[in-house]
């Protein structure tokens, strides 16, 4: 992929560029972990599906308070529509990368493919406009190899009308934003 | 009307599971509001083999949506034993925790046996399946109404049921 990507700035698309498929879908019921489920139900219950969250204090604090933040989530500030401004406020101890990281790098750095970036960014900026909870399978396939996670993407809004999003996630096959089991074991 | 209990009377004589299969235009989707989302979105799914639409194609939050996360199950029938029907997704807001576990695994007597009976007969039906249940277990007592609608993976013979409950508030 980084391959890839370097090409992609001086060269037209390849082929082997163009059968690169990005995409993001509803998580497949099947696959829905125990975990994603219950992060799912506490927000609908406490804020329901679609609506506005306003944390009236710290929104750290307040997700704390609420139990929303955990090992593999992390919290972004969305200032304006461009990724480029938005900063990752908070991460959990299993999330790739870290707090106060430009969040543009933090998901290059990772997956390196800016068609990924940009669809992870129009997805939390569509949470965030039409203030609705969503579950979000994204994944990036090409001939070698399909990366896959797995994101539930709650939006919320500070006093000071502030725009961020909660993301909790899980790694489902290849490079993830969330550290793998084996990683996790090492820490 | 098919009522029918089972009373096992040798080892749960006090437990009871008594189901009522009911036609569907009796399904209330003014008092059952999610089972009636949920059967509508079952007839609206496409079906790429045949009658039966594919498990692959039901998402998360089509199931928050329709108001019944927290309150399903995902059952493999693969199996041609039905107490190896097995709970892929088990509801949350119900009592059990039961993910994982297999049908014949299920503690109680009458409750593994109306299990065993219901679910083959949504699986031999391959449409969906209405009933009004009532449980006195030595765990709990309920009423609740129950939606079974029958998913394939890839080809049209049944492998999954997706199982909504609605009980009384």
């Amino acid at each position: 992929m980084a391959i890839i990507s370097e090409l992609s700035q001086t060269q037209p698309l390849t082929n082997r560029e163009l059968a690169v498929i990005v995409e993001a879908r509803d998580i497949p019921i099947l696959s829905s972990t125990d975990r994603l489920q219950r992060a799912l139900l506490r927000w609908v219950d406490i804020c329901g599906l679609s609506g506005q969250f306003v944390s009236q204090s710290d929104v750290v604090a307040t997700l704390s308070d609420h139990e929303f933040l955990d090992q593999q989530s992390y919290l972004v500030e969305l200032e304006g529509k461009n990724p480029d401004n938005w900063t990752i406020v908070w991460t959990g101890e299993f999330v790739s990368f870290n707090p106060q990281y430009d969040f543009r790098e933090a998901i290059l750095e990772t997956i390196p493919d800016d068609r990924f970036l940009n669809l992870v960014a129009q997805e939390y900026m569509d949470a965030v406009r039409y203030r609705r909870a969503s579950a979000r399978r994204f994944s990036v396939r090409n001939q070698s190899q399909i990366d896959t996670m797995d994101q539930l993407i709650f939006p919320l809004r500070d006093s000071g009308r502030a725009e961020y999003v909660l993301i909790v996630g899980e790694t489902v096959t290849g490079r993830s934003l969330f550290k793998s089991d084996a990683d996790q074991n090492d820490a | 009307m098919n009522k029918s209990g089972i009373i096992d009377p040798h080892l749960n004589k006090s437990e009871l599971v008594e189901r009522r299969i009911c036609p569907l235009i009796e399904l209330d989707e003014t008092k059952d509001i999610p089972l009636g989302r949920l059967v509508r979105y079952w007839f609206s799914l496409p079906r790429p083999h045949g009658v039966l639409p594919d498990i692959d194609q039901i998402g998360l939050m089509d199931l928050t949506r329709l108001g019944v996360l927290g309150w399903f199950h995902v059952i493999g029938v693969n199996d041609e034993n039905p107490l190896n029907y097995r709970y892929d997704v088990h509801a949350m807001r119900t009592v059990g925790g039961h993910t994982g576990i297999r049908i014949g695994e299920v503690g109680s007597n009458a409750l593994r046996q109306a299990l065993e009976q219901d679910y083959s007969l949504a699986k031999l039906n391959r449409f969906p399946l209405f009933q009004t249940i009532r449980t006195d277990l030595r765990s709990h007592t309920r009423e609740y109404r129950r939606v079974t609608l029958p998913l394939a993976s890839g080809t049209d013979d049944v492998t999954h049921l997706l199982v909504g409950v609605h009980f009384d508030d």
